[in-house]
């Protein structure tokens, strides 16, 4: 095994310090459930020769609702503890279904949604639903602060708009307004412990009349980073979400995409059931959105 | 045997499963020795290559290496067979897989000897690779050729690839599916061969009865389709791992082994190490699964460094090593032809199997072409079996090795075949299904089989009164296994605190030390608790046959019984001298012995064991010896019911309840043959659903971790109903036949008979992913052509896996006009195709 310096600071700007000091070829270490497979495997690239452990940054692991505030996740906190935060499963449907499915308990019991937005995978369950539901994400460098939208936050895979030096605090995520439903599905070959092939999330708000006032369809594992499947969205708003209309924007949906074809499917297989997946979850948001 | 059992037949809990559960069992990954050195082994970088030069001076330099070892360590004094995986255990000349072992280091840790394989030079000159069997069979294909030491140029030209025949026969008798017709099968494969000799073929068999010909031209039904199965892994949980410690003073290996059988571990590793058997001593510690992959893949090299480096050495395998570089099962190609009557009736089948056995010879080609055609009555039989060799890890036994490969592409047959005339999947079996005295296609005739009875017994099954929904389907498959029947033997001796001991060579897999117990106590007339089953090793205990071929219990618990009637005589001998009466008065119970005629006369089982073994003791010991030929063979049938739910759009398979029934003869400890019965079919499942090694055009393998090769987890199961059917063996403990393997045959074929009719389309290729389902839906195709609209971050990498497109689609039903429709392209299948993969 690569051998490296270990970093356990105690504040973010401590840490944001030691990232920066130590340039590039260091790596944050949280739940550890990517970076120490990455690390003993090799994959991804060389292993990191400063490893700087989040775990006693006490504000990172903070999690807290309120329906005024919205949801902000600390990018320590682990899906266990997100899950089990009042309100999350209430108001937040969706992010239970994209996280309550990474790994197995014990892993969601250790590994933070915070890393499984930085380890930047395309197939990341974390990231589709809470671009969805709009999330921003808080980022800290050694001098100051900033807010990126979630949407923007990945450049390709593994990789973010992190600059060395900078961590992620948090993830905001704003009360959805009424009217309004979420779903993340994802297709894997089994029923537990994989990987998604193709992830969808569909967040429908309707008007009072019952047609689309916004839609937001984001994509998983079917292009570099996570999508908004724009053109997707274009054709809903304004429309009665008839079985009709969700069709056509399933097939726009999958038009959007550049999927690869790999051990886990074609690229024609993730263009298909990214149409499928498209209409499952906006019928399930549309569902949420009339109750 | 005995009219009323009372502890045999009986459920009984693991007699190691406190320690196994607690954490107190020792596996070989536990053993840990004193100066013990940590090995590491440098794969080969190519999957077809001439090793040029290895150059390992400066990985010896790195501080803590303590030995490194290259094909040119290996012993002189043994002549090696190249063409055996297991003399090959380090490449010598050329590299045959990717990742075969070419250099191994030994050093005081693990990570140390992970970064000496960095500063190993190895040059390579590549040579072409074959990975499609169908490819390396053409003509022009270039061959892989495996050679001795010091070949010659000119012996190297005119090498026959087919030089592993021994391995094959070994496998043959191993299994003991008979030994006639090999010869014959030699004639007809130099005939066959006259035509077009395909090349890369390391082993060839005919099975021939009757006239095919004509069985065609009397049948209403003919049906041909090609079936293929991938590669796949046994996933025992334990990995692959060896401890050995050389003891140069007496010359002496020790070997700790993960092992199923510890005497063919010994014999194996002597033999490639050049060293007398008896200075080989083999130790099992538990094994953590073995499934048909534990025979002698890993001791010999880690024998070899520790014999290098003078201390003791351990390796164990990462699960990267075992996806790229063991011994899985084999990936075929199938193509079958069968026909029948109007009336159902079998008419005739013809079959040609392509089996990819990867860079060495050893898969059980043979196997799959008897159980093509074994579980039912055909009159006419013409099957053609090819081993092939390709540059992949070669391929080794996994539970009923070949089973499923037939069961798949034979039960779909019998299934359209069924739909053809009107029948139901179960009148269809029951009317042709096999039974004592027909002939199995190598003319050996079936014993008595219980695959009627398995059919019947199933048919009172309350699943057939499921209903089905939309979108659900249900369906049958058979599968019967010859097993392994070796000769045993066992020791059972009166110890000092009055409890028997039961003394086997035998590794337990599956519980069969607990079903030892049961046996031993049921014939010495105590209670379980009066019993202790030990294993020994090489040097201490009595022969037991490999636990292999699912024959343990009912090769094993026939010794066990000799040694415990042994031991039974001799204790009523004793007593009734020393009670001074006849033995049929003697009672044995748990706490000792007692006349029943003369009521002051009885012995505590410590006190009679004084009388024996004591100081002052009289009377011999107390040794109970038991030593048992070969059995008769006492084949397992099985058969299993799924139902599953397809999802319309995606082509989700869930499965919703599933019957594994099988005949076990007698069931010794009912609990643990559920679990056999219920575990093969985990297994089935898995290989049915999702498993596939795959490889890519430099025969890496592209899925080598358990994220992308998948088992089945708990949620992808329903409950299993083990439905256990019991017609007597005429020569096994209690009638006992053989249990473990039987029950993963069927689910694959049952499985694809249900999402036929769950969906109306026919799967012909393993596993029955979801992708190639919907793509038989035909609702994929319209999408592979798409192109994106929408700006994106980077451009799309070019797409790796061409899947479906030129492989589904192609296979389809007969129709039943009385002639032949054959619906595969055989012709027309592209190499590109095969390679996508």
């Amino acid at each position: 095994m690569h051998k490296f310096a270990y970093y356990a600071p105690q504040t973010v700007k401590e840490a944001a310090r030691i990232l920066s000091k130590n340039g590039p070829n260091s790596k944050l270490l949280a739940g550890g459930t990517d970076l120490l497979v990455q690390i003993k495997e090799h994959v991804k690239g060389p292993a990191p020769d400063y490893v700087v452990s989040v775990k006693n940054i006490r504000e990172l692991h903070d999690v807290k609702f309120s329906a005024r505030a919205g949801l902000t996740i600390g990018a320590g906190a682990t899906i266990s503890e997100t899950l089990a935060t009042k309100g999350v499963q209430e108001h937040f449907p969706a992010i239970a279904d994209g996280t309550a499915i990474i790994g197995s308990l014990q892993i969601q019991n250790i590994a933070t949604i915070g890393g499984n937005l930085c380890n930047a995978a395309p197939s990341a369950d974390s990231a589709p639903p809470l671009i969805a539901y709009g999330a921003t994400a808080l980022i800290a460098g050694p001098r100051a602060t900033r807010t990126v939208a979630l949407e923007d936050f990945f450049t390709g895979p593994g990789k973010t708009v992190l600059k060395p030096g900078e961590l992620l605090v948090s993830i905001h995520v704003p009360t959805p307004p009424a009217r309004s439903g979420c779903q993340y599905v994802r297709h894997t070959p089994r029923a537990q412990m994989d990987i998604a092939m193709v992830g969808v999330a569909s967040f429908i708000t309707l008007d009072r009349k019952g047609r689309v006032a916004d839609a937001r369809i984001v994509l998983g594992a079917v292009a570099p980073t996570p999508i908004r499947a724009r053109q997707a969205e274009d054709s809903l708003r304004g429309q009665e979400p008839t079985a009709d209309a969700l069709r056509a924007a399933g097939d726009i949906a999958a038009r959007e995409e550049s999927p690869i074809g790999d051990v886990r499917g074609s690229a024609g297989y993730r263009r298909y059931m990214t149409s499928v997946l498209v209409q499952r979850t906006a019928q399930a948001a549309l569902k949420q959105a009339m109750r | 045997m005995t009219a009323e059992l009372t502890i045999v037949g009986k459920p009984m809990p693991r007699v190691d499963a406190r320690d196994k559960v607690t954490g107190k069992a020792v596996f070989g990954v536990d053993v840990q020795l004193p100066g013990m050195l940590a090995m590491k082994v440098l794969g080969s970088a190519y999957a077809h290559a001439e090793i040029v030069s290895i150059d390992t001076s400066r990985a010896r330099k790195l501080p803590g290496v303590v030995a490194v070892i290259t094909g040119d360590d290996l012993p002189h004094n043994v002549e090696l067979n190249f063409g055996s995986r297991g003399h090959s255990f380090l490449a010598k000349h050329k590299a045959f897989f990717y990742g075969q072992p070419v250099a191994a280091v030994a050093a005081v840790d693990i990570h140390t000897a992970e970064e000496a394989l960095k500063y190993i030079d190895v040059k390579y000159r590549p040579l072409p690779i074959l990975l499609d069997p169908l490819e390396a069979m053409k003509p022009d294909a270039p061959l892989i050729q495996h050679m001795g030491e010091g070949a010659s140029e000119m012996s190297m030209h005119n090498a026959d690839v087919a030089e592993d025949d021994e391995d094959h026969t070994e496998e043959l008798d191993k299994e003991d599916i008979g030994d006639s017709d090999i010869r014959e099968a030699a004639e007809l494969a130099s005939e066959a061969q006259a035509e077009a000799a395909p090349r890369n073929v390391a082993s060839h068999i005919v099975f021939k009865q009757g006239d095919v010909a004509k069985g065609f031209a009397e049948s209403d039904v003919v049906i041909e389709n090609t079936y293929r199965l991938a590669q796949v892994h046994q996933g025992y949980l334990e990995l692959q791992n060896a401890t050995a410690n050389w003891d140069a003073v007496n010359q002496q290996l020790t070997l700790w082994v993960s092992t199923q059988a510890q005497f063919y571990e010994r014999q194996h590793a002597a033999e490639v190490l050049g060293l007398p058997i008896h200075k080989v001593k083999v130790i099992t510690p538990e094994v953590g699964g073995g499934f048909g992959a534990k025979f002698g893949l890993v001791a010999p090299l880690v024998g070899l460094m520790s014999m290098k480096a003078g201390r003791p050495v351990q390796h164990i395998y990462t699960r990267h090593e075992e996806l790229q570089a063991s011994n899985p099962a084999p990936a075929s190609v199938i193509t079958i032809k069968t026909g029948c009557k109007k009336d159902g009736t079998l008419t005739a089948i013809e079959a040609k199997v392509v089996v990819d056995t990867g860079a060495y010879s050893g898969s059980p080609m043979s196997i799959i072409c008897i159980m093509l055609a074994a579980p039912y009555k055909f009159p006419n039989i013409f099957i053609d079996g090819y081993e092939v060799l390709t540059n992949k890890q070669s391929v080794a036994a996994y539970r009923a090795p070949g089973g499923p490969n037939s069961s798949f592409a034979i039960e779909q047959q019998i299934d359209i075949m069924a739909n053809e005339v009107g029948m139901s999947a179960l009148e269809f079996r029951l009317l042709n299904g096999s039974e004592e005295g027909y002939t199995r296609p190598d003319g050996t005739p079936q014993p008595k089989i219980g695959l009627r009875a398995v059919l019947n017994a199933l048919a009172r099954h309350p699943i057939w009164k499921e209903p089905l929904g939309p979108n659900q389907g249900r369906g049958l498959a058979i599968g019967g296994w010859g097993g392994g029947r070796g000769p045993a033997s066992a020791i059972v001796k009166l110890e000092g605190d009055g409890t028997f001991e039961v003394v086997v060579g035998t590794v337990d897999l599956t519980g069969t030390n607990t079903s030892f117990a049961q046996i031993a106590a049921e014939v010495l007339g105590l209670p379980i608790s009066k019993i202790h089953v030990t294993r020994l090793d090489t040097e201490t205990a009595p022969f037991g046959p490999a636990a292999g071929g699912s024959q343990v219990t009912y090769s094993m618990g026939v010794a066990v019984i000799e040694a415990a009637k042994d031991a039974r005589s001799q204790v009523l001998k004793v007593a009734a001298k020393e009670f001074d009466t006849t033995e049929d008065d003697i009672v044995l119970d748990e706490v000792g012995l007692r006349s029943q005629s003369k009521p002051d006369k009885k012995l505590s089982w410590p006190q009679f064991q004084e009388t024996t073994s004591g100081w002052t003791a009289k009377y011999a010991p107390v040794l109970g010896r038991g030593s048992v030929e070969r059995r008769k063979g006492a084949p397992g049938y099985a058969a299993c019911v799924a139902d599953v739910e397809v999802d319309p759009l995606t082509g989700y398979v869930k499965i919703l309840r599933v019957v594994a029934a099988q005949d076990v003869g007698k069931a010794i400890n009912r609990m643990s043959v559920e679990g056999q019965l219920q575990g093969g079919t985990v297994q089935g499942i898995g290989l049915a659903l999702w498993e596939e090694i795959m490889y890519g055009a430099d025969g890496r393998v592209r899925n080598a971790s358990l994220l992308d090769y998948r088992k089945a987890t708990p949620r992808d199961l329903p409950l299993i109903d083990a439905v256990i059917v019991e017609q007597a063996s005429d020569d096994g403990p209690f009638g006992a036949k053989i249990v473990g393997e039987p029950s993963i045959i069927p689910p694959a074929g049952a499985l694809a008979n249900a999402v036929a009719a769950a969906t109306g389309k026919r799967i012909f290729e393993l596993p029955l992913t979801a992708e190639r389902i919907a793509r038989a839906m035909g609702r994929v195709q319209e999408y592979d052509a798409m192109t994106t609209t929408a700006p994106t971050l980077t451009p799309d990498p070019s797409p790796i896996r061409g899947e479906g497109r030129g492989r589904n689609g192609r296979n389809g039903h007969g129709r039943t006009n009385g002639k032949v429709k054959t619906t595969n392209g055989r012709a027309s299948r592209k190499a590109t195709a095969r390679k996508a993969r």
